[in-house]
């Protein structure tokens, strides 16, 4: 099920909606953006802050399935797009290979690759409780309803577990079909009790007075001084990041010929932005080591 | 803080024959403990449930129920949520959410207390029960007690002034239980909170009750402190004097002198006067059958990197025994039953299980049905065997009967009570013609009269030759109804032997009859024994106390 986070990870520690809006807005960057330098980086903070959460182990371990995905990918678009100018070389069939197909899967690589490891890094960040957090705030009946699945889910298979096993002892089944309706009836028995255990559920939801009007949704966090001060330093970047992309800085052609935009003044900035803003978790967390450190010195 | 009360109550559910209440007429006062005791199906479930309305059944209703002297149906569903606080059997089902910080905060969410007022209450409770060190945890994975702890605790958040608990124990281990009413008598005695608790387990709770009510029938037959209440069973020779817990029971039986003995302690001081003679009841070794399935040296754990679970175990099942494993929780009970079973093999030692056939009883027996009457989960049980119809017949007859299931047959095996449905999944086992029989806390969550019929139908089994093998907290059933026992512990089975010399060797994991009388008679492990020997004792001081002149 869900990780528990590193307790000493200052990033997780924060508000939910910090959390929510810092993924939104890489992972919003990382997958509209076809732009080398903004990929890059992406890509090699992706990875910086998934070994500092998780292990460096750990981020090997992705990428031993990631690495190869992107090779397939860049194989495939060469072989199947042969649109662009720059011809390298044509293939036994006739069809041409071209710089340009293949820059472009590099790049539609480079933006799996990095979305993935985003992806397992907000797995870790953004625990059931934040989800619930953020979802509690848009919808709060939509809350529980999660808080509820979450905890029917691994009831629910520990049930089927337990009438397995204990329908395995009445009727072993043998060959295929026998197997086929040995699964129909662990189902259907799992869903009997579970109705019936759902009764009490309810009883108990009534009794707590659930259903009356004004109900409110709890959460387990608060607005200080870290979370303004982090706002404080997201919130312009994303801002210049934002004015780069939409002001073109970011633009990418790839056919007929490779055409990114140069680097200019605002170009630079929404880069440099981006840079900083993909490692604003991992700069929080140096921050507290250093305090940490100067902490431990003066004992 | 609040009353209760009952006034002249009749009770019929829909269809139902006879009323589930009849005229109970009953105020619980502020800051009292309640205790509502009786068998099974003696209508305590239906009286909690009318202390709210949304828990209340359907049905035809007679009389009033009364919340601080007005009737309950005034107080609007906010003041009853908030003012009534209710803790059923079911530890799992009555959680809601997936985190304990979230259950806790549950009810006032649902109250629209605002996030300040949450956060105290919420802390006030995980400190006040001790659950701050699992405050962050998944509630999937707490254990039994921790469960109806968090329960407990859940509701208590809401402040409530009233306490209804249904049989909150029923499902816990004897360790869990009493650790649960000592954590209901702090609220009782700390914050005044009003409590009426329902228990078949009395051991603990009858000693901790203010008053104890009894009900039979769905009427109210006994109603007083607990003494007051154990003379009026007596007087009635109301057969439910038989749950009562040992030095009641044997108090009764020396003619009720005297302040009534609720526990071991004050037993003993009632023995004390008693002095009863030491001749202790002989030990009959029993003449043991032919070895059915053995265990030798069995080494287990669950994974690699695991730790060891079973560590050299031995253990030999005879023909026509039962035998009984007890032990603490997670000392591996229920992995030795999995191991005889062939569900988990060791990676160390020897099963020798030669042609014995092993049926195990889940321990929900409703995993075991999936037909609409018993009649037709016995026919499928016999279907799966390919018999011949007349051997089908006949086996299904068999099981029907050995189990006390012939007036069942037609029932829909989910309407069956707990004790009922474990009887119909035994007969299912049974159609199998199993050598040996696996239970996992068979007597979990059933009172006396059950316990006892239970403990009938496993006799008769093993009379004709069926091993049953049962690890269970119950002590006083294995006491009863073991030939032979052992303890599990650092995975190997302790003073494995004939079971009256093992609970009389037993310092804790005894009887509470052995505890008492355990001075003057070591070897009495039953409560009709040290009863025997007392009475005994009496005549006998009787007639040395008027020598002939």
């Amino acid at each position: 099920m869900y990780k528990t986070p590193p307790r000493n990870d200052a990033f997780c520690a924060l508000h939910s909606a910090l959390s929510f809006a810092f993924y939104v807005v890489v992972l919003a960057v990382t997958m509209l953006v076809l732009h080398p330098a903004y990929l890059a980086i992406s890509l090699c903070s992706a990875a910086a802050y998934l070994a500092a959460l998780d292990t460096p182990r750990g981020l090997l371990r992705r990428l031993r399935w990631v690495l190869p995905l992107m090779v397939i990918t860049v194989f495939f678009n060469a072989m199947f797009s042969h649109r662009g100018m720059t011809v390298l070389f044509y293939l036994r069939n006739g069809n041409a290979v071209t710089l340009e197909s293949i820059v472009f899967g590099l790049l539609a690589s480079v933006m799996l690759a990095a979305t993935v490891l985003w992806f397992a890094s907000l797995h870790i960040v953004l625990t059931s409780e934040k989800l619930m957090a953020v979802t509690g705030r848009l919808a709060p009946a939509l809350s529980l309803l999660l808080s509820m699945a979450l905890r029917f889910v691994p009831r629910i298979s520990r049930q089927i577990k337990r009438t397995a096993q204990a329908q395995r002892a009445l009727y072993p089944p043998a060959g295929l079909s026998d197997r086929l309706r040995f699964g129909v009836r662990v189902l259907s028995v799992t869903v009997s009790v579970a109705l019936e255990n759902a009764v009490v559920t309810a009883d108990s939801m009534r009794s707590r007075g659930y259903g009356l009007p004004g109900r409110t949704a709890f959460r387990r966090e608060r607005w200080g001084a870290r979370e303004r001060g982090f706002a404080a330093l997201f919130v312009p970047l994303a801002a210049v990041v934002l004015a780069g992309l939409l002001a073109g800085r970011a633009a990418a052609n790839f056919y007929p010929s490779l055409d990114f935009a140069a680097p200019d003044a605002l170009g630079a900035a929404s880069r440099a932005a981006f840079t900083l803003l993909c490692n604003l978790p991992l700069l929080l967390n140096r921050k507290e080591a250093l305090t940490w450190r100067r902490l431990r010195s003066n004992i | 803080m609040a009353s209760v009360a009952f006034e002249h109550l009749t009770f019929t559910y829909p269809l139902a024959e006879t009323s589930a209440l009849r005229d109970v007429s009953l105020t619980v006062r502020e800051g009292e403990f309640l205790l509502l005791c009786g068998v099974s199906g003696c209508g305590k479930t239906t009286l909690l449930r009318h202390l709210k309305t949304a828990l209340t059944p359907h049905g035809a209703r007679q009389g009033r129920v009364l919340l601080d002297g007005e009737a309950l149906d005034t107080w609007d569903e906010r003041a009853q949520a908030q003012r009534i606080g209710f803790v059923l059997q079911q530890p799992e089902d009555q959680i809601v959410t997936d985190k304990v910080w979230h259950e806790l905060a549950f009810g006032l969410e649902n109250l629209g207390a605002d996030e300040r007022t949450i956060q105290l209450r919420v802390g006030e409770m995980a400190s006040f029960f001790g659950i701050q060190t699992w405050f962050d945890r998944e509630t999937d994975t707490l254990s039994g007690g921790q469960k109806q702890l968090l329960n407990l605790a859940a509701v208590m958040a809401m402040h409530p002034d009233v306490l209804v608990l249904d049989e909150p124990t029923g499902q816990l281990d004897p360790i869990a239980a009493a650790e649960f009413l000592r954590a209901v008598q702090r609220l009782n005695r700390e914050l005044g909170v009003t409590v009426v608790l329902s228990e078949h387990r009395l051991e603990d709770a009858l000693a901790m009750a203010d008053r104890a009510a009894v009900l039979e029938d769905g009427r109210l037959v006994a109603l007083g402190t607990p003494e007051e209440a154990a003379r009026a069973l007596l007087a009635q020779a109301s057969p439910f004097f038989a749950a009562m817990p040992a030095p009641v029971r044997l108090w009764g039986a020396l003619g009720a002198e005297g302040p009534c003995p609720l526990d071991v302690r004050a037993g003993r001081a009632l023995l004390r006067r008693v002095h009863p003679a030491g001749r202790s009841p002989s030990v009959e070794p029993d003449p043991e059958g032919a070895p059915l399935l053995t265990l030798r040296e069995v080494w287990f754990r669950y994974e690699r990197s695991a730790p060891d679970v079973l560590r050299g175990l031995d253990l030999t099942v005879h023909t026509g025994e039962i035998f009984a494993i007890v032990g603490g929780n997670g000392s591996g009970k229920s992995t030795v039953l999995a191991v005889l079973s062939g569900l988990q093999r060791p990676y160390r030692g020897k099963v020798q299980r030669g042609s014995a056939t092993v049926a195990a009883l889940a321990q929900d027996p409703r995993a075991m049905f999936w037909r609409d009457t018993v009649r037709a989960e016995l026919e499928d049980a016999a279907r799966a065997l390919h018999l011949s119809s007349p051997e089908a017949d006949a086996r299904i007859a068999d099981a029907a009967e050995s189990m006390a299931l012939t007036a069942l047959l037609e029932r829909n095996p989910f309407d069956l009570s707990g004790g009922e449905q474990q009887r119909a999944a035994l007969a299912k086992l049974l159609i199998r013609r199993p050598d040996v029989l696996l239970l996992d806390e068979p007597t979990k969550g059933m009172d006396a009269a059950f316990r006892a019929s239970l403990g009938a139908l496993l006799q008769a089994l093993c009379a004709r030759g069926t091993a049953v093998v049962l690890v269970s907290h119950d002590i006083a059933f294995c006491a009863r109804f073991a030939r032979r026992a052992a303890l599990l512990f650092d995975g190997r089975l302790l003073a494995e032997g004939p079971a009256r010399a093992f609970f009389a060797g037993n310092h804790f994991y005894t009887t509470a009859a052995n505890r008492m009388a355990r001075p003057w008679l070591p070897d009495a492990i039953l409560c009709e024994e040290v009863i025997d020997a007392c009475r005994s004792a009496q005549t006998g001081a009787g007639e040395r106390s008027s020598p002939p002149r």
